[in-house]
């Protein structure tokens, strides 16, 4: 079987520890900050897709500038395999309780989140998760958390009775930085899951 | 973007050194620490990833977006511009326009793209009339 192609957004925030992690795992990653990088003539250029941690407004704001936000929601939507990470989770769901003024987020995956749930910069903090898929070491970075959920939605983690990770069908949600830490769970299940 | 450049040039210059000095003879990298007056592990660590352990911004002068873009291709994580955008013709175009090249710093055709229909640059200042004591170069030291 040929290397697997994992699309990493990269126009702001944590992009080179979600591409070395990849590549750690023997995927392809292919950053991905205009339409043609995602899409050839021949149809979607990658196989899956991470949307990393950063400042969401401004993640928000540059895909729309430059063209890439409609494209990937629509092959998201399309049912592109997909990790979104703290910034990245913000982006994929339906409604944002506090947005920035005109930010926007894809409303592919059926959540409503808060963000910055867990404090400032300063509250910064690495945690044992426990998961629904095994114990996970994490860092929470002004994470966000997931406040309401549709039927279609299965939480995976929690920390402090609040849900911190997700999934609905190809997509995944999760409110911490795993690429921080090194830890794999969340890209491998990402990997196992291309067809 | 003379001061820019040469800001970042010493600072990469200065990791390949000791990049190059924990080949040759990683005990200079003591000697090395004490001259920076940093601490040792944090000298050993640049040594070893060959980069700065933070993210590595760049000012000084940038008032394009050519300008912004060659600064990523030398090395740097991002730019800081002030007065480029402020004391030009169209600051908001301006400001897209630099943060499109900066983001796509790698693709020649968008910066040209960027770079048309923008208005009056900033005229650059030269930094021998700058007062000693506003001269970021300077600070912290």
């Amino acid at each position: 079987m040929t290397r697997p192609r994992v699309g990493v957004v990269a126009l702001q925030g944590g992009v080179r520890e979600h591409i070395e992690l990849l590549a750690s795992l023997d995927a392809v990653p292919v950053p991905l900050k205009q339409p043609t990088d995602l899409l050839g003539p021949d149809g979607l250029r990658v196989d899956a897709v991470v949307l990393p941690g950063g400042e969401s407004s401004t993640i928000d704001r540059l895909l729309k500038m430059f063209g890439l936000g409609e494209p990937l929601s629509e092959a998201i939507a399309a049912g592109l395999p997909t990790l979104g990470t703290c910034a990245g989770l913000i982006q994929l769901a339906a409604r944002i309780e506090d947005p920035a003024p005109g930010q926007g987020c894809f409303g592919v995956l059926d959540v409503s989140v808060r963000r910055n749930a867990f404090g400032r910069q300063i509250d910064s903090a690495e945690t044992r998760l426990e998961t629904a898929w095994g114990p996970a070491q994490v860092a929470f970075i002004r994470a966000p958390e997931v406040v309401t959920y549709g039927s279609s939605v299965t939480p995976v983690a929690t920390l402090h009775d609040r849900i911190v990770a997700v999934t609905q069908g190809s997509i995944t949600g999760i409110a911490f930085h795993p690429e921080l830490t090194g830890e794999t769970l969340f890209h491998r299940r990402l990997l196992d899951s291309i067809a | 973007m003379s001061e820019a450049t040469r800001h970042i040039r010493t600072i990469k210059r200065e990791i390949a050194g000791l990049v190059a000095t924990l080949a040759n003879d990683p005990a200079e990298l003591y000697v090395a620490a004490k001259e920076l007056q940093a601490p040792y592990e944090l000298v050993r660590e640049v040594a070893e990833r060959g980069e700065l352990p933070v993210v590595l911004f760049v000012a000084g002068g940038i008032a394009t977006p050519a300008d912004a873009a060659m600064m990523m291709q030398l090395g740097a994580d991002g730019v800081f511009v002030g007065s480029g955008i402020f004391k030009s013709g169209d600051p908001a175009k301006r400001a897209a326009a630099i943060v499109k090249a900066t983001a796509l710093f790698t693709d020649p055709e968008v910066i040209t793209q960027a770079s048309r229909g923008l208005g009056e640059a900033m005229v650059g200042i030269s930094v021998a009339d700058i007062p000693a004591p506003h001269r970021l170069a300077d600070r912290g030291w």
